[in-house]
């Protein structure tokens, strides 16, 4: 029996251990507070690799979840949909979610990893023209905004098709392959990559290591879980009480426009293609000469950026969420001036369309708007007219459910 | 063959005949140092013929006098 | 992967030593698992990082090489100058990629480590202590995973006597528990401590200015000490639960009351073996063949020898060598002190003035680590 003694001593240690950390977890789960809705006014980081804040807003039924990308940041423009409808006003709260780096297949892993949480709900989705270069996202990009803890549970989700999650598990394989390629082992995520690997083409040998990692994985996924709780509490701290819904008032249309087309007026002097006055500061200005005709070679005819186009329509499917899409135009003037012509942007528009009858995604077809003078801000993002017509699209779609 | 060996240890200790105690502490006394070790076993070879392994020896085991000279007089 | 670091590592570490621990409980020898466990272990590691092949070249050329050497009939000095020159080969090549970038591609992780490991075996060899090595007991010597990636480095005949030995049950508990803690302590140290000295003391500095370099010296040093040193109680407790010994590398540096204290207590198993295989060689060589008129100097050179070798074996780029020269420097100005101001001695061993020689000695050795960092260079 002396052996069960050294037994008993040895594991006291390792015990303690895991009492420690049950006891931290606890603690963390404890320490949320409530959600609060304007964690939805701002593209917060922990909104885009977490759950948690997704799962919370979710539950909510006067949410509505936006999933963007850089056009989400221009809170400086009022008919931004966080600026246009604060206060709840049309009585609803718009859930900015989405950075410049953010693509179809980085919503597609999002949406996938929320369980049940967004069945039935309300979600709008933009993509951006910019993304449909050949080659689709960059390595870089994908790898700033992918969250293992999404794609640990989004495969354990009996709920998504194994072919879905063959296709995530094939892109997010190649992304990491080449981001570990570019940048060494340091900053990639060689685990998940592998699990993505082993998921996406299964072999002998990586069957086996799967089998030997299973409960490392299952741990992480908890673990994970624990650290987006953390975070998305420390979020939830730092933000304002939620302010009083300001009262429900019909909202004059013909009014906002003036007023937005005004803001715009102001805001874009400097120029004559409406682009705000620091943007073309910054990106064009002296440089507009360069500018003649440098896109005369781009097209978006082909490009990996479809496919994931394709898997984020099937997961919203498989998903049960009948979701808005936006389908943003590119800004007419500038490209016939940078030699992008109309027929090759007419070429991309059909593309993106055609996919989304094909799953039967109710479109917000934005795309005639190429000339409109302040529909978008700059050369590619939504702006003062733009973002009007979104906001009186989400005032129908909230109302229609 | 005592003698001698007191009479090197001394030498490189810069003692005199008599004065070190057999269990004075050379190392801590700051009367042996890394270059006296070598030196010491340089003279213990080319006086006395012995040979000790550098690599196997311990400082413990050459701190006294009483030491170095239990130590060669096991292996002569 | 890098070897202790990342949870997925130790949870496959994990699983690969519960075999040894059950072989250990029960009384059995531990040399064949230990073995298939640094097989695997070092399989995985290197294949993620993609030098297994590199690994397994060097791993022949250092075999071939002490077997090879272990077989010459007439082993004259020039052969044995011969044979550590080639073993030095690889690691020369390594290091020389800081100096040219086309080299880059040679990395090896633990090559530094691995190649003192092989030299002292040629040095054994040639010293007659060790006869003909044995393939499998050399080779687990060699590449022995818990100390392959950074050390600490043992020697053969120890290592030998360690894995030759089956600790009875009531030992291996004993070394067991020890191995155990040691792991948990090093992690604690080496990753939680480390980590949170970098994030949240040296990460935040600014790059330049006195205040901030002042700041980053303190702040590095401590960093570096138990990051290190946590790596290397890591290290020993997994060599613990294999029923191998393998020798301390720090033992309170800090206490140091000089710089010859400070190398007794620092990275020790690398500034003994630099001070067996180079500083007394070179000095034994010197006094035997009477090369210098004053004794003394054979010191002083063997000092400055023996610390230029300690910065080009961490690397050949100016922040290495720099901090080899200037401990080299401090190590002669001491062995000067020592001799000249023989009241210094007793000065080093009074309660306070202990603690004063402490404190000045510290400030010498951050700063010379702060070279290290290569902030200054």
């Amino acid at each position: 029996m002396k052996l069960l003694k050294i037994i008993a001593r040895a594991l006291v240690l390792p015990v303690l251990v895991l009492l420690t950390f049950l006891g931290v977890a606890f603690a963390i789960t404890a320490a949320v507070p409530e959600y609060k809705d304007s964690a939805g006014d701002d593209n917060y980081t922990q909104k885009i690799r977490g759950l948690y804040l997704l799962g919370q807003s979710a539950a909510k039924s006067d949410n509505i979840i936006i999933y963007g990308s850089s056009e989400l940041r221009t809170l400086e423009i009022s008919t931004n949909p966080a600026n246009f409808f604060a206060g709840k006003r049309a009585g609803f709260q718009v859930n900015l979610i989405g950075r410049g780096s953010c693509q179809s297949l980085t919503h597609a892993m999002s949406i996938a990893a929320s369980g049940d949480s967004l069945t039935g709900g309300k979600v709008v989705l933009i993509t951006s023209p910019q993304s449909y270069v050949k080659d689709g996202i960059a390595a870089d990009l994908f790898m700033a905004n992918f969250s293992a803890q999404q794609y640990l549970e989004l495969m354990a989700d009996d709920g998504l098709s194994p072919e879905i999650k063959k296709d995530i598990s094939r892109r997010a394989a190649e992304l990491l392959g080449q981001y570990k390629a570019l940048h060494g082992s340091a900053g990639a995520d060689n685990a998940v990559m592998y699990l993505a690997q082993h998921n996406a083409n299964p072999g002998a040998i990586s069957t086996l290591r799967n089998a030997v990692t299973a409960p490392y994985y299952s741990f992480m996924r908890y673990a994970y879980g624990l650290k987006d709780k953390a975070a998305s509490g420390r979020l939830l701290e730092s933000l304002r009480e939620a302010e009083e819904s300001a009262p429900l008032r019909e909202i004059d249309w013909a009014r906002e426009e003036s007023a937005a087309i005004e803001e715009a007026r102001l805001m874009t002097g400097n120029n004559d293609f409406g682009i705000l006055d620091d943007y073309y500061t910054t990106y064009i200005g002296t440089r507009l000469g360069r500018q003649k005709d440098k896109d005369a070679g781009l097209d978006y005819s082909v490009s990996k950026e479809y496919g994931d186009l394709r898997i984020l329509f099937e997961v919203c499917r498989q998903k049960g969420i009948e979701p808005l899409f936006v389908h943003v135009p590119l800004h007419g003037q500038w490209s016939d001036y940078t030699g992008f012509t109309a027929q090759r942007r007419q070429a991309y528009y059909e593309n993106v369309k055609k996919i989304a009858e094909e799953y039967a995604i109710e479109i917000l077809d934005l795309t005639g708007y190429e000339y409109e003078q302040y529909f978008l801000c700059d050369i590619m993002h939504l702006g003062w007219k733009g973002w009007l017509e979104v906001d009186k699209a989400l005032v129908g779609f909230y109302n229609s459910r | 063959m005592q003698t001698e060996i007191t009479e090197i240890i001394c030498g490189i200790c810069g003692a005199e005949d008599g004065e070190l105690e057999p269990d004075l502490e050379l190392f801590d006394a700051g009367l042996l140092d890394s270059f006296a070790v070598v030196q010491m076993l340089v003279e213990f070879e080319g006086r006395l013929g012995i040979s000790l392994d550098i690599e196997t020896l311990r400082r413990e085991d050459i701190s006294t006098p009483a030491k170095i000279i239990g130590l060669l007089g096991g292996v002569a | 992967m890098t070897p202790f670091e990342g949870l997925l590592f130790f949870y496959i570490m994990g699983l690969m030593l519960l075999p040894g621990v059950i072989l250990g409980l029960l009384g059995r020898p531990l040399k064949i698992y230990g073995l298939i466990f640094t097989a695997v272990m070092l399989t995985i590691v290197f294949y993620e990082n993609g030098q297994l092949l590199l690994l397994c070249g060097f791993y022949v050329w250092q075999i071939v090489l002490c077997l090879g050497f272990s077989r010459v009939k007439n082993k004259t000095k020039t052969i044995f100058r011969a044979a550590v020159v080639l073993s030095l080969l690889p690691l020369l090549a390594v290091k020389l990629s800081a100096v040219f970038p086309e080299l880059r591609l040679l990395q090896l992780l633990g090559i530094s480590y691995m190649t003192f490991r092989a030299v002292q075996v040629l040095i054994d060899i040639y010293d007659g202590r060790t006869e003909k090595p044995r393939l499998l007991e050399l080779s687990y010597f060699l590449l022995f995973f818990p100390s392959a990636a950074a050390g600490p480095i043992d020697r053969y005949r120890r290592f030998l006597g360690d894995i030759n030995r089956t600790p009875g049950k009531e030992e291996y508990c004993e070394l067991l528990r020890r191995g155990f803690w040691r792991l948990m302590t090093g992690a604690f140290s080496g990753i939680a401590v480390s980590g949170i000295i970098w994030a949240y003391w040296l990460e935040p500095l600014p790059g330049g200015g006195f205040m901030a370099g002042l700041s980053y010296m303190y702040g590095y040093t401590l960093y570096l000490y138990f990051n290190f040193a946590g790596y290397s109680s890591m290290a020993i407790g997994t060599a613990y639960i294999l029923g191998v010994r393998l020798p301390e590398n720090f033992n309170k540096p800090f206490l140091s009351a000089d710089m010859k204290d400070f190398w007794a207590r620092w990275h020790i198993s690398l500034s003994t073996w630099l001070r067996d295989y180079v500083y007394t060689r070179f000095v034994m060589g010197s006094l035997k063949a009477k090369r210098f008129k004053n004794k003394r100097t054979a010191s002083y050179i063997g000092y400055i020898i023996t610390f230029a070798a300690m910065g080009a074996w961490h690397g050949l780029s100016p922040n290495y060598l720099i901090y080899g020269a200037y401990h080299a420097l401090l190590m002669c100005v001491n062995e000067a002190l020592d001799l000249h101001y023989k009241s210094m001695r007793k000065f080093k061993q009074g309660a306070v003035s202990r603690v004063l020689m402490a404190v000045v000695t510290f400030h010498f050795v951050s700063f010379g680590l702060l070279i290290f960092s290569g902030r200054l260079v």
